[in-house]
């Protein structure tokens, strides 16, 4: 059971774009939350060897590492399955969504987001995210 | 009475003055003496007696045997007496004489004869000529004794038999039969001892040459004389003549009887007075002779008799050879003759008769029949026929068909002699050909089609089939070929094999174009992702660091800051929307905005919408109200994203272009098939000339109500294209400062709730 409030997450984002990662990081941590940022899925898989955040925010297209294959890397780990992932993605033409949470994400919200509705999605996918673990 | 030599009277000058014809030869024939009277009457002079031989010279040829058999005798007497002979003067007169021969001998041998004759030519000349008649006749004439010996024979004998006289006087005449005829010539000669007759007889006598002679007798038998007379003949000729006539007469009749024909001959009068054996064999029983002296009426039925004798009159008149086509019964009914009708004429070129022949041509007739109709078939086939002599050098053709004519437009003339290979022209490289080629080696049909030119050089399809045709004795003698212009169904065959190809190919092109326009629609949709991606992603920046200016994490605004970052946000939110109107009509004319149909609850799908929209209504003071038909079903099945699309961009701009009054959302089921999304509104409404093209992007119904109302001038394009892709429609009523109602009408698809199946 995750929290919703934001005073009590961890949060790893995964953003190859330095300004959407600032948008983020900006609003949540004005919320009190902890966030930890990673520039694309290796450098994102090296920090969960550190910490084990209360959720990732994952990027999907990056250099080096991309969303898919980092969350493909994490779902086959034993030691984050309690640990929702949700897709943060420009991607948001018709059947994006679909096509993400067919993948096995968590939870999906596009981009551009306005400040207020990121934290409600966040807690829109949170809660699903609990249901589902019930 | 004193003996003569007493006399006193000279013996010399007696002799010599007697009135007889005195002569001494010796044995050899000699003369050794003649007294005057003898020169006087065989017209010798003294001088000539020297070299006179009585035998060889004086003594007529048919007395020798006589007077030879009298001088043999002499030994035994003192004299023979009553001699009669035949003597030739020098003049060649016959002169008779009888007389006697008185030998002398001497030591026993007889030494010298002297004859004493008187003549008897001057007492009797009858017996003169007789003798003269005798020895010139060419008949044989002469006198045979009943022992069968020939006594007096004429020289004329001499002539037949080529024996001397007196080879034959004196002789057995059966000696000098042939011995063939020995049998009846003994026989005849007993007859003729019997009786006193006169007959005729032939036999054959064999010459000296031993060649063969026949003789024709006439003779008469005198039994008291015991003498036979007889007249004689050669006529070997005669019989011969009568043997080649008889052998031409039997070969000619021969031929007659074999000919094949019918041959009759009929006098003038129409009576057939010569028939050959087949027509003999068909009409009269086979018997020659039952037919003639019989006319055409006696023979034939009346109607058959009647064209005959009217032919023969048409020969008569004309005096000309002249050909009929008849008809003569046969055992089968009616024969048909060729028959040739001319006149004969005897020696004195007056004619004689009148002759036919004639030929049963019933089967060449019914030959010709067939081979006319064969022929005409032939000739009349649709078909090109053509034939080819397989015996001669490079197989020319040796008869073609009209149809062949017409098939290539050479004539007759121009194909036959020739190889048909002309007709390749220089298109010659065709397997088509090589296969011909192969089929004469090995002596088989074949069938092809090949390539062929007619005269004025156009191309034509000629389906041959080829047939080899072999005699008797199995050997190639000809090639028959049928030609078909088959060129308008192989051009046909050759339009739809080049239409398949083409086909094949456009297949193959269109195969590609759909490639490569997958290509260039995964491309094009590869960089719409992009472009959307790549647009947003600095969208988020700038609408989130304005939202965070303005939600006061950096600190506090100063008024004008703040409204410039409203305007910021504004401009950044209306850029967004554009973004997303655009790529949606791109993705749409792209053909990649994919329906995805399932079953949803329509109420829960109204009330989704309703709860968006609610709030834009009510923040302009605007009444808005949902309603949902009754009879509508609970779930219906489409893609409720599509739909719902629709709606929001209906009522958005609904609500942009209402400022009061208010704005209502309907669905209502229209019929079995189709239902309705209705929004109304009591807006600024939509000029009557404008409401055709508000559809069209960026259309809106004045430039300038964009800039008061926001909106990208997509929404309404975008609403009648998803309408369209989903199959249905939209369609607006509107009217200016009263509002505008916009009808979506879309199929429907009943669909039975199931637990499984939800939104």
């Amino acid at each position: 059971m995750i929290s919703q409030d934001p005073k009590e997450w961890t949060i790893l984002i995964v953003d190859d774009e330095p300004d959407n990662l600032g948008v983020a990081r900006k609003v949540l941590q004005f919320n009190g939350a902890e966030v930890h940022i990673a520039r694309n899925g290796l450098e994102g898989l090296s920090v969960l060897e550190n910490i084990t955040p209360s959720f990732v925010l994952l990027d999907l297209s990056m250099p080096e590492m991309d969303g898919w294959a980092m969350f493909k890397s994490i779902r086959s780990k034993n030691n984050f399955q309690q640990m929702p992932i949700i897709a943060l993605t420009a991607h948001a033409m018709s059947g994006d969504k679909e096509r993400v949470l067919e993948a096995g994400f968590d939870g999906y919200i596009a981009k551009p987001f306005r400040i207020q509705s990121l934290l409600e999605e966040i807690s829109y996918w949170l809660t699903d995210f609990n249901n589902k673990r019930v | 009475m004193q003996s003569f030599h007493e006399v006193g009277v000279p013996l010399d000058d007696l002799i010599s003055k007697l009135g007889d014809l005195i002569q001494v030869i010796n044995p050899d024939g000699q003369i050794i003496y003649a007294n005057n009277r003898w020169l006087e009457c065989l017209n010798y002079s003294e001088a000539d007696i020297e070299k006179l031989n009585f035998l060889d010279d004086i003594l007529d040829k048919s007395f020798w045997a006589i007077f030879l058999a009298e001088a043999s005798n002499l030994h035994c007497v003192e004299c023979a007496s009553n001699i009669r002979l035949g003597l030739l003067s020098s003049n060649g007169e016959h002169i008779i004489v009888e007389g006697n021969l008185i030998p002398r001998i001497k030591n026993n041998e007889l030494e010298a004869i002297v004859c004493v004759f008187h003549e008897l030519s001057d007492e009797n000349s009858g017996l003169t000529e007789l003798a003269r008649m005798f020895s010139m006749s060419v008949d044989m004439l002469g006198i045979a004794d009943f022992e069968g010996n020939f006594v007096k024979l004429n020289p004329a004998w001499e002539q037949v038999l080529g024996y001397p006289l007196d080879e034959l006087i004196g002789q057995a005449y059966i000696n000098f039969v042939h011995p063939d005829d020995v049998e009846t010539t003994i026989q005849k000669a007993e007859a003729a001892s019997l009786v006193q007759t006169t007959q005729t007889f032939e036999n054959r006598y064999i010459c000296k040459d031993g060649s063969v002679r026949w003789i024709s007798w006439h003779y008469s038998s005198y039994p008291d004389t015991q003498r036979i007379y007889f007249v004689a003949r050669d006529i070997t000729q005669q019989r011969h003549d009568q043997e080649v006539l008889q052998a031409t007469k039997d070969r000619l009749e021969a031929i007659l009887d074999n000919s094949g024909t019918l041959i009759g001959l009929k006098d003038m009068t129409g009576a057939y007075i010569l028939v050959n054996q087949e027509f003999a064999d068909l009409f009269g029983n086979g018997n020659k002779e039952s037919l003639l002296g019989k006319y055409d009426d006696e023979i034939f039925p009346k109607d058959i008799a009647r064209i005959l004798i009217e032919n023969d009159y048409r020969v008569i008149q004309t005096g000309q050879t002249l050909r009929f086509e008849e008809n003569l019964p046969g055992d089968d009914g009616l024969h048909n003759y060729l028959t040739t009708r001319f006149i004969i004429n005897n020696m004195v070129n007056q004619a004689y008769g009148v002759c036919m022949i004639a030929k049963d041509i019933t089967e060449r007739k019914l030959t010709e029949m067939q081979l006319l109709t064969r022929n005409q078939a032939v000739e009349h086939s649709p078909s090109g026929i053509s034939i080819t002599d397989a015996r001669l050098p490079d197989m020319p053709l040796i008869y073609i068909n009209p149809a062949f004519e017409a098939q290539t437009g050479y004539s007759i003339e121009e194909i036959i002699g020739r190889n048909c290979r002309f007709l390749q022209g220089t298109d010659r490289e065709q397997k088509e050909v090589a296969e011909i080629r192969q089929a004469i080696e090995e002596e088989r049909p074949c069938f092809v089609v090949l390539r062929n030119y007619r005269k004025d050089g156009t191309l034509f399809y000629n389906e041959l089939s080829l047939a080899p045709i072999h005699n008797e004795e199995g050997i190639l003698t000809h090639y028959v070929g049928i030609s078909t212009d088959v060129t308008e169904r192989f051009t046909a065959a050759e339009q739809i094999r080049q239409q398949n190809e083409a086909l094949v190919e456009m297949n193959n092109r269109l195969t590609l174009a759909r490639k490569q326009a997958e290509d260039a629609t995964r491309l094009k949709s590869q960089f719409l992702a992009t472009m959307s991606h790549e647009l947003r992603t600095p969208m988020n920046a700038i609408i989130g660091y304005t939202e965070i200016q303005l939600a006061g994490m950096t600190g506090e605004l100063t008024a004008e800051q703040k409204s410039y970052q409203e305007r910021v946000l504004a401009n950044a939110n209306h850029l967004l929307e554009l973004i997303n109107d655009i790529l949606d009509i791109a993705k749409i004319e792209a053909g990649r905005l994919d329906l995805i149909e399932k079953s949803f609850n329509l109420r829960n799908w109204l009330e989704d919408i309703a709860a968006q929209m609610e709030g834009l209504a009510k923040e302009k003071k605007l009444i808005f109200s949902v309603k949902l038909d009754e009879n509508m079903p609970e779930y219906i099945s489409s893609d409720p994203a599509r739909i719902r699309q629709i709606a929001i961009n209906l009522l958005s701009n609904a609500i942009k272009f209402t400022n009061e009054g208010f704005v209502k959302i309907e669905i209502l089921k229209s019929g079995e098939t189709t239902w309705k999304l209705i929004v109304e509104d009591s807006g600024v409404g939509i000029p009557s000339h404008l409401q055709e093209t508000v559809f069209e992007e960026f259309r809106q119904a004045d430039s300038s109500s964009q800039r008061k109302a926001g909106g990208t001038g997509l929404g309404l394009s975008i609403v009648r294209q998803l309408a369209l892709m989903m199959g249905g429609n939209v369609r607006l009523k509107s009217q200016v400062a009263q509002g505008s109602t916009f009808t979506v009408t879309l199929p429907l698809i009943h669909v039975k709730h199931t637990k499984q199946i939800s939104d």
